[in-house]
């Protein structure tokens, strides 16, 4: 496992209007790693994701507190480029969103944002972002239809070739199986796996077994808190917190 | 944060050149109007070439022409549209009769007052007065009628019309208590734009309803609204009080409006709240 | 008669009789709609069999004492000021709409809401007041000239149209789903480009919608067009000059060509080609468009 840290929280709390949904997040995230976050419903998992991508400042009445390094940069200071952020930290959302354009224009809809306007340049950025979703060999030469038109997990795999387009270092992916079959889901954690290395990975999940499956740490929150994190094999067979053990056999008997 | 906002910058000044322009005329109108403001123009009648004059008739005419218009054309539009909805199936036949319905709303009254003039006036002889004008208005009405209603109880899901369909409910049944119910606030929110529509109608009145009013109020007596007034007043007008006339004129007529459109809005909401019932929690879980 | 309704013995009979009703409605509404499309098509067209139906739809000359007419003048008038309102209402309003669903939250949006919606249900004539009051005589002491004009038409329709407009483009931007916003905000996109790339491609149906429905409402306006513009009928001159579009001449001719006189079916054209033109254009979009269905 790499040693530099990629992402790091720091006393991280989050409200929205007077309720508060994170308390004093404080974690670290090593360069290639994929961080799994398990843990009771509503208690906060998504709320972290968003966080990084700052994308809960959008939800009315959110307010954060505390810091978020990326790289060493403080990516919760006022004068962020958020955009930029935004390129350099992708998200999968639970339910697979296609724009209404096609599955071209949804692919390269990212590179497009942040300037590349080529066709040829273009057309390559999309072909690799699809063969690394594994999504290549079913949609080539049907780029140009609607990509309403494709299988919910097909679409999600769209979604993680959307993100891919822009080169993101970091991927955050808020419960991207639940909304799919056994089959696609099977899927989706093939291609989580491949990603581990060449970027950093952060994924909430409700699916034990998932989590067990796909990453090299992980988290378990409750109530908004860190109760425990660590090597996921480890986790799973020695938590070192009682609550962890509990909400484990809960969750696996 | 105003990085590639610039657009929405734009849309906000935009926002408030709209706005402004648009409280201008209420304004100009307020303060022309409000100026030589009597409360005697309630009741008075109007004068043809001396000051003084009231609007009290045409007040009269506003309200019994514009509510009976409704009082006719809603029924019978919200049962055609009961048909269109409920009765017959989905086809291409359908469809179109729905796309034509639906630019039917939007003829122009003229033309619609040209039928009613060479119809009404021309052929069945009627005089220029209240009823003819009353019936000119409700066929005006009808498209739009079929269309809101329409379009209300579409909103309603199909779910709870085959739940009423499965435990029994006759066709009739069904709407009445069921489809009528749940799309009434849609309804009711619409008849008050539906009546501020027709009581600002006033190219569509002066061929079949006249430019003036009758010494006392009947179905066969010229019928002269509040909108038609302020335009012939402002126009053609021979009275020295003219220019504020019309101006008390127009905040009458919009004062009305607005307070139908306010009043229906109400009502909606009261209809809506009473029928989701009280004690809706506020926050869910937010992860 | 309670008794008729609850009980079930009279169900079929009440059912009966209800489908009777509804299909009656219908088909009244339909055949009184029918009779009135008729009235004006029969008109139209016993005038176009006595007069060129070319050089009637397309001259320009209107002349009723030397039995002179032709419509063109007005088909062009009115689609120029109806063009022009459309010029000037459409980039405020979907300022309007963009600044209402993407800037303005609660309070804001829903006031502004408001206000458009009390807007678009002041009457024609208070706008053609407005126009007297205030458009007619700036362009005086602008242009020169009297200042009736198709220009002060345009303009008070714009401002009259800008309220629709604004309300239907609200609600084509508001139809797009916050998910779609997030996934476009999470892959880097700022505010200006997601207004652009993603909001405004996907509301472009609704805003069609809106488009034709405000285009429609200012081709068929008279009162507030009327009032200031001027009404000569011989010949075009120009923005800054006075004119009559279809409407208007309606309007006034009604008085000129009572019924019966040889030269009244004119009006029935006149009000055929409105008709004509503003169904195909609302009809157009067809149903469904930019509707919520729950």
């Amino acid at each position: 496992m790499s040693t530099t840290t990629k992402l790091r929280l720091e006393g991280v709390s989050v409200w929205y209007g007077a309720q508060m949904a994170l308390r004093d997040i404080s974690l670290q995230v090593p360069q290639g790693v994929v961080l799994a976050l398990i843990g009771p419903s509503g208690c906060g998992k998504s709320t972290l994701l968003r966080v990084v991508n700052r994308l809960v400042e959008r939800s009315p009445g959110a307010k954060v507190q505390g810091r978020v390094w990326l790289d060493n940069e403080d990516i919760l200071r006022r004068d962020m480029d958020v955009a930029q952020l935004r390129r350099r930290v992708g998200m999968i959302f639970q339910r697979p969103t296609p724009f209404p354009f096609s599955i071209f224009d949804n692919v390269a809809y990212g590179p497009r944002l942040h300037g590349v306007k080529d066709p040829v340049g273009l057309r390559r950025v999309v072909e690799d972002s699809l063969k690394q979703a594994a999504l290549w060999d079913e949609v080539r030469g049907k780029l140009r239809r609607p990509a309403s038109g494709l299988s919910g997990g097909q679409q999600q795999r769209l979604a993680l070739a959307r993100a891919l387009a822009v080169d993101p270092e970091v991927i955050l992916l808020d419960e991207p199986t639940s909304a799919l079959d056994p089959g696609a889901a099977a899927r989706i954690e093939e291609l989580v796996v491949k990603l581990k290395g060449r970027y950093t990975v952060v994924i909430v999940t409700h699916n034990l077994q998932q989590a067990a499956r796909v990453s090299d740490l992980t988290g378990f929150i409750q109530a908004g808190a860190l109760i425990e994190l660590g090597e996921t094999s480890l986790i799973f067979t020695a938590p070192r917190d009682q609550r962890t053990e509990a909400y484990l056999t809960g969750q696996l008997e | 944060m105003s990085r590639g906002r610039t657009l929405h910058q734009i849309a906000a000044v935009a926002t408030l050149v709209a706005v402004a322009a648009l409280c201008w005329v209420l304004i100009a109108l307020a303060r022309d109007g409000l100026e030589h403001w009597h409360w005697w123009l309630l009741w008075r009648y109007p004068r043809e070439i001396q000051a003084g004059g009231g609007v009290g008739p045409e007040i009269v005419n506003t309200m019994t022409m514009v509510s009976l218009a409704e009082g006719f054309s809603l029924p019978l539009g919200w049962c055609a549209a009961v048909w269109l909805s409920e009765y017959v199936r989905p086809s291409p036949t359908v469809r179109w009769l729905e796309r034509l319905f639906i630019g039917l709303q939007s003829i122009p009254a003229i033309v619609v007052g040209l039928v009613a003039f060479q119809v009404l006036i021309g052929a069945l002889h009627w005089p220029l007065s209240v009823g003819t004008g009353t019936v000119a208005l409700a066929i005006l009405n009808l498209p739009q009628v079929v269309v809101f209603s329409r379009q209300a109880m579409a909103g309603v899901p199909q779910s709870l019309r085959e739940g009423s369909l499965a435990l029994g409910a006759t066709p009739f049944q069904t709407v009445w208590t069921m489809v009528l119910p749940a799309s009434l606030a849609s309804l009711v929110d619409q008849m008050g734009l539906s009546w501020a529509r027709l009581a600002g109608e006033a190219a569509l009145l002066i061929f079949t309803a006249g430019l003036n009013v009758g010494p006392h109020w009947g179905w066969f007596q010229p019928g002269e609204t509040l909108a038609v007034h302020l335009w012939s007043v402002r126009t053609e007008g021979l009275m020295p009080d003219r220019a504020s006339l019309a101006a008390e004129t127009g905040i009458l007529l919009i004062a009305m409006t607005a307070l139908a459109i306010v009043a229906a809005k109400l009502l909606s909401n009261r209809i809506t709240r009473r029928q989701r019932g009280p004690g809706r929690g506020r926050g869910g879980d937010r992860e | 008669m309670k008794a008729f309704f609850s009980s079930p013995r009279t169900y079929p009979q009440i059912d009966r009789m209800w489908r009777q009703i509804v299909f009656a409605a219908a088909f009244s509404v339909l055949a009184l709609l029918t009779l009135m499309i008729l009235v004006l098509l029969f008109g139209a067209l016993s005038f176009l069999r006595h007069h060129g139906v070319i050089s009637t739809l397309l001259g320009r000359e209107w002349d009723p004492g030397r039995g002179q007419l032709q419509i063109g003048l007005f088909v062009v008038e009115s689609a120029v000021v109806a063009g022009l309102a459309m010029l000037v209402a459409v980039p405020f309003g979907l300022g309007v709409a963009i600044f209402g669903t993407q800037v303005a939250v609660g309070f804001e949006r829903h006031g502004l809401r408001w206000t458009l919606t009390i807007a678009s249900a002041v009457p024609s004539v208070a706008y053609g007041w407005w126009g007297l009051a205030v458009v007619v005589p700036g362009l005086r002491g602008l242009g020169g000239g009297s200042g009736y004009s198709l220009l002060a038409a345009g303009l008070v329709l714009a401002l009259m149209i800008l309220p629709t407009f604004s309300v239907l483009a609200m609600e084509a931007l508001s139809q797009v789903p916050e998910d779609w916003h997030q996934a476009s905000l999470a892959l880097g996109a700022n505010d200006d480009q997601n207004l652009v790339r993603l909001v405004l491609p996907a509301s472009l149906p609704g805003l069609r919608l809106a488009f034709l429905t405000a285009l429609a409402r200012a081709v068929g306006e008279t009162m507030a067009v009327q009032m200031v513009i001027g009404g000569t009928a011989a010949r075009f001159h120009g923005l800054f000059g006075p004119g009559a579009t279809l409407t208007t001449q309606i309007l006034t001719d009604m008085a000129i060509l009572p019924n019966g006189s040889s030269d009244h079916g004119v009006l029935d054209l006149m009000a055929m080609v409105l008709f004509v033109g503003v169904t195909a254009m609302t009809g157009w979009v067809g149903y469904g468009q930019g509707r919520a269905e729950k």
